[in-house]
Parts: structure tokens; C-alpha cells; sequence
């Protein structure tokens, strides 16, 4: 497969499908696929939306992160068909929430609509729409809304109803951690050291060593790795992709 | 080069838009048919010169629209891959080899 590794592409004309959304300007898009058909095609479409001045593409987990990381993103899309495509979503979703994660190729069957609500993404594009569909869509989930069937619909009230029922367990390790020591969670996830970490909040060395000692014990672990919520595995694509 | 009457087979809407969508401005071409997957098969389309078909359905998706005549480029079911037209011809699966890969079977065809 050709490497696509964070290679941002600049917007270089404006187009037809301007119009169509209601992002703010001067933001940035991400997408992630490991098919780079499906990363080129996107992107050029994507960078037609209006107030999307670049588009970055990933195509693993690892060089999304590090897009993430150095771009902060306010959209990203997700290939369903990635794995662990649901992983990175949650992850997103708990680490950086001022991206809205979106799941590109959805098959709009209640399980897995489910499966990618709960893990925490602003909305889906479901495998049957149009590309101008998909464009129409971004900009509504971008407002906040999500079009969806009445099936669908009924299916997610029903879990929030059922999820409400359910008794609270107790907060685990991650929300016990300090604001402070949330964000050296996610530097640690994304695979900073302590020094590099210093640098990133401008707090001295010892300091950083410090958040990061009480991260690892609040975790109950003893190795960074543990502690790791994502890693950059590279696995092999699924054959029974949505898309196609 | 004359305009590639083209079938789209037994792929997503989506997917099979946005194969539409990167051939635009590149050559001659009309969709004449998408037959997304599960769909209706029987189709009879005399005219097309190549169908593009999802990987997985290669060996049912040309006899079922009837375009026995038509090239046939086929992706392979993880999307990376193009085989075709030839039967050892295979590429990565971006839009500079499809739209190659195109132009190669409209070279071909009579005026």
C-alpha cells in the first residue's frame, strides 16, 4: 500500500460545493484512512467545504496523532472500515474535544450506528449517501444536528433510556486525574517524553516527571505503556469494508 | 478520444460517487449505470466499454449487466488495489491509475 503520511494540502481554489457549511474560518480537517484512494478523494472534497483553509491526511493512527498534535484539527473524519477506527474515535472524543470526529461510511444498521455513537463521535456519514450529501451532512453535524432515519432514531432513544436505568459505577483511575494531569495523559498517549512534555506546558522538567509519576499511580501502572489508551499499531485493513 | 460509457458495479452509493467525482475533468466519460451492491442485477447495457466493480463480485457482476463486450476493472475488496484491464495488469488503486488505466482501454476502442 502507498504511504499517505501527514501530507496537508493547502486549499487551492474555491468550488461548488461552497456554501454548504457553517464552520468558523481558518480551521483545519483530518482525514484518516488507510486506503489512499479514499484519503485523496476526501481531502480534495473536504477542502471544498467554505472556511476549511487545509486538510490533512493520515493514513495510521500514529500520524494522526501526531497531525492532531501539531494541527488541532475541528474536523476529523474516520474511514469505518480502519481498524481500531472506533479506539481512536473514543480516544478523541476524551482527549480533544473541540474536534468533531466523524464517521465517514457508515453502515446505518442499528449496531453499528450504535457502536460508533458510543464511541463518542459528533456524527456519521452514512455508506449509501452522495459526496454531496456527505458535504451537506459535515455542515449539519457541524451545527450540532444529524440527520438520521426513524429506525435510527427510536433505537438511540431507547439506549439512553436503558443507559439511564443502569447504576453509575465509580469514576475510574482517568477521572480522578486533575485537569493538569489529564493533558500529561494525552502528551503521554501521544508519545512525549518528560522532556518533551516540559516543553509542550512550559513547566520545568521535575515538574513534568512529577504529573507524570502521579498519572502512572493514579493508573495503577508502573510503565508509560500501560497507561497508553492508543498506540500506533498498524493492522491490516478488514476486507469486508463498508465503503465498498 | 471518445467518450467511455462506463458501469459502476456492486459498490456503495458513496464510494461509487466518489469514483465519479475524481474522474471529473479527466476524460471523455458517462456513467450509464451504478448497480450498488445487493442490488437488482439484471441489466442488459449493451453500451458500455468498462465496468468498475467491487472486488468481491468480479465473477458475477459482469454476466449479471450483460456488458460481455465491456473491459473490466476490478478493486480489490481492502480498496488498494486495481486488477485490469489486462489479466496481469494491477496498480495501487488511486485516481492516477484508474484515470491510466481509462485512458488505456479508450486508446483501444475504435473512434
Amino acid at each position: 500500500m502507498d504511504a499517505v503520511t501527514n501530507d496537508v494540502r493547502p486549499r487551492t481554489e474555491p468550488d461548488k460545493w461552497r456554501g454548504t457549511s457553517t464552520i468558523r474560518p481558518t480551521q483545519t480537517a483530518l482525514v484518516l484512512s488507510d486506503v489512499r484512494f479514499l484519503c485523496d478523494c476526501i481531502t480534495d472534497i473536504i477542502l471544498q467545504l467554505p472556511d476549511v483553509v487545509s486538510c490533512d491526511r493520515a493514513n495510521t493512527i500514529e500520524t494522526a496523532m501526531v497531525s492532531i498534535a501539531a494541527n488541532e484539527p475541528a474536523i476529523m473524519l474516520i474511514d469505518v472500515a480502519l481498524p481500531r477506527g472506533k479506539e481512536i474515535a473514543t480516544h478523541i472524543y476524551r482527549t480533544h474535544t473541540a474536534i468533531h470526529v466523524i464517521a465517514l461510511g457508515v453502515r446505518e444498521t442499528d449496531d453499528d450506528v450504535l457502536a460508533w455513537v458510543e464511541a463518542g463521535i459528533a456524527g456519521y456519514v452514512p455508506n449509501t449517501s452522495s459526496v454531496k450529501d456527505m458535504l451537506a451532512l459535515i455542515g449539519q453535524i457541524l451545527r450540532g444536528e444529524q440527520p438520521c432515519t426513524a429506525r435510527i432514531a427510536g433505537t438511540l432513544l431507547r439506549r439512553i433510556s436503558e443507559t439511564s436505568r443502569r447504576p453509575q459505577p465509580p469514576a475510574g483511575p482517568a477521572e480522578m486525574l486533575t485537569k493538569r494531569e489529564q493533558e500529561v495523559l494525552n502528551l503521554v498517549n501521544e508519545g512525549l517524553s518528560n522532556k518533551d512534555i516540559a516543553r509542550r506546558l512550559r513547566i520545568s522538567l521535575s515538574t513534568a516527571k512529577t504529573h507524570v509519576h502521579h498519572v502512572l499511580g493514579k493508573m495503577r501502572a508502573t510503565r508509560r505503556a500501560t497507561v497508553i489508551a492508543v498506540s500506533g499499531v498498524s493492522v491490516r485493513r478488514q476486507p469486508d469494508t463498508h465503503l465498498l | 478520444m471518445r467518450e467511455l460509457h462506463i458501469a459502476l458495479v456492486q459498490l456503495s452509493p458513496l464510494l461509487a460517487d466518489l469514483i465519479h467525482q475524481s474522474l471529473v475533468g479527466t476524460i471523455p466519460y458517462q456513467i450509464d449505470a451504478v448497480i450498488e451492491k445487493g442490488a437488482e442485477p439484471a441489466r442488459s447495457l449493451s453500451r458500455i466499454d468498462v465496468v468498475i466493480i467491487g472486488g468481491s463480485q468480479v465473477d458475477t457482476g459482469v454476466p449479471a449487466i450483460n456488458a460481455k463486450n465491456a473491459q473490466v476493472l476490478s478493486i480489490s475488496p481492502d480498496l488498494t488495489q486495481i486488477d485490469g484491464p489486462g489479466s496481469g495488469d494491477r496498480t495501487a488503486f488511486t485516481t492516477a491509475n484508474l484515470v491510466a488505466a481509462l485512458r488505456r482501454i479508450a486508446d483501444d476502442l475504435d473512434p
